[in-house]
């Protein structure tokens, strides 16, 4: 068991008796990577703060009820932070609009707005990936996560991520060219 | 080929993120340049020109709203440890208070008022036995003794005043001897000298009495024993011409005569208490009936006499009166049919106000 992983069962250890400091760590670790995540899938800053934000909640109550994450805090976050898009996603249709303000980099806003326009053809294709190949590509291009941390937050191993998301590459470039062509025509 | 595609990918990737150009990194993979092309265009297209920025407030509030449900997680807890959880205790105690006395004390409360013979007879000898375990002091222990004393007499004469026949023991005064014919606390006992044990009281002394009664009102005693030593009797002696009269206003009509009983019969049974006690050999029950004595002779003095003999000797007629009438009602009830609906009742109200008192109390707690 690695120091990271020891440090964590402490943390939790902590967290399940409501220790507020170690509730604080948790929060402060991986809010960040929850919250890009939900706004990378959903792209409205507003469901990302609420899912993420609830995310956390969730964490606490069935850490509460004695029910600790059986993998890695990371997979387990992941794990609720995408059962709450997918419900998301089954209320709210999913809306093919750019993504919000928040995606955008005001330093170079031309280049921003080229990239804009290819990162909203790419959330437009997403939706024909299945969901292991959607979650691979927003954890591993939307996040930044290396191949570990994403096996870590999907709960498998990074080879198995590394032929994940070369697929996923594969069915996105092709959702890509399809796009493409049914724009020119 | 796909294994060797897959990780030139990824190999491709990891250099893009780290800084690398496009045409860079496809000019590492010539032969797979054709293959890779759209896939890290694709890539470069998927990822954001800069991170997902993560808006401070939003991170604040979410850990707002995460400490504030851990709070609310702890009050639950404290008031699931102290309120709730107690108060649903609480509540099924009570319940279980209520159940009992609407069932198992209910039989107790019943049984009060049974009488040898009957089948609740068996609880309410169960339930003194308990009670006198449970006594606290030698004295409390010696009060209830007089009571149960005073009961079993009680007993015998409501089931010869009912025609019963049915087993009896009973302490009573020795009134008259006639033969086997005697008349002992006002009842007619037809003594065996076999029924005899050691020697035979005399008239004015007091008698354990176990026998039958019949149909026609006769005792017919299996064992018949003197209580106390013989010498007690003179004391007693003068005291019997009081105690019968006294025994026979009580059980007839009222208290009035009583302090007068009180009086002269302690002074006569208290000093030999202690002697007869441990002297008599036979049931332990024998131990405080000196002071039954009183209870048979002079239903008045029962609870009012020792207490009395504890602090002074004389025993004080005024309070005697004042607080005698509840005793005399409920340890020494005239019409035993009268007496016994007074336990009855007693018991049930005092069960009703305790199922109360067990709501009651916790719902103030949280």
């Amino acid at each position: 068991m690695s120091v990271t992983a020891l440090n964590e069962q402490a943390l939790l250890e902590r967290a399940s008796r409501l220790d507020e400091s170690a509730l604080a760590e948790v929060h402060q670790r991986y809010y960040g990577e929850i919250y890009r995540y939900v706004l990378y899938r959903t792209s409205r800053t507003e469901v990302a703060d609420d899912l993420a934000s609830e995310t956390f909640v969730r964490f606490l109550d069935s850490l509460h009820a004695g029910r600790p994450p059986r993998t890695t805090l990371r997979g387990w976050l992941f794990g609720v932070a995408n059962n709450l898009v997918a419900d998301h996603f089954r209320t709210a249709p999913r809306e093919s609009e750019a993504l919000d303000e928040a995606l955008a980099d005001p330093a170079s806003p031309s280049a921003e707005a080229e990239h804009r326009l290819a990162l909203a053809q790419v959330r437009a294709a997403l939706p024909s990936l299945t969901r292991d190949q959607q979650e691979a590509i927003s954890l591993r291009f939307g996040n930044g996560f290396s191949v570990e941390e994403t096996a870590q937050a999907m709960g498998k191993t990074p080879n198995a991520i590394r032929v994940l998301q070369f697929r996923a590459v594969e069915a996105l470039k092709r959702a890509l060219q399809l796009g493409a062509e049914a724009s020119r025509s | 080929m796909s294994d060797r595609l897959i990780t030139a990918f990824d190999d491709a990737v990891q250099a893009l993120e780290a800084g690398a150009s496009l045409e860079a990194v496809l000019a590492r993979y010539p032969e797979l340049a054709e293959d890779l092309r759209p896939m890290l265009q694709a890539v470069q297209a998927a990822r954001p020109a800069a991170p997902l920025r993560v808006p401070q407030q939003s991170e604040a509030a979410s850990l707002k709203k995460l400490l504030g449900r851990a709070r609310d997680l702890r009050q639950t807890e404290r008031r699931a440890r102290t309120g709730w959880r107690g108060w649903t205790l609480a509540l099924r105690l009570g319940g279980l208070a209520v159940v009992l006395a609407m069932s198992g004390l209910g039989v107790i409360s019943a049984s009060a008022g049974s009488l040898p013979g009957e089948a609740l007879y068996g609880v309410k000898r169960v339930v003194e036995t308990a009670q006198l375990a449970l006594a606290f002091s030698p004295a409390a222990r010696a009060e209830l003794e007089q009571q149960f004393d005073a009961r079993r007499l009680t007993e015998a004469r409501a089931v010869v005043a009912a025609g019963r026949a049915a087993p009896v023991t009973f302490i009573g005064r020795v009134e008259t001897q006639t033969a086997e014919r005697w008349q002992i606390a006002g009842l007619q006992v037809v003594v065996a000298p076999a029924a005899v044990i050691g020697v035979a009281p005399a008239p004015g002394q007091l008698a354990r009495v176990t026998g039958e009664a019949r149909v026609d009102g006769l005792i017919f005693a299996s064992r018949v024993e003197a209580i106390g030593p013989a010498g007690a009797t003179p004391t007693a002696a003068p005291n019997t011409p009081a105690t019968p009269t006294a025994l026979a206003t009580s059980a007839t009509t009222n208290t009035a005569p009583a302090p007068g009983a009180v009086t002269s019969t302690p002074t006569g049974t208290a000093p030999t208490a202690g002697v007869p006690t441990s002297t008599t050999p036979t049931p332990s029950r024998t131990a405080p009936t000196p002071t039954a004595t009183v209870t048979v002779s002079a239903a008045t003095a029962t609870v009012a006499a020792p207490t009395a003999g504890v602090t002074a000797t004389p025993p004080p007629p005024t309070p005697a009166p004042s607080e005698t009438p509840d005793d005399d009602d409920n340890g020494n009830g005239n019409g035993g049919g009268d007496d016994d609906n007074g336990n009855g009742n007693g018991n049930g109200s005092g069960n009703g106000n305790g199922g109360d008192d067990d709501d009651d109390t916790p719902t103030p707690t949280p």
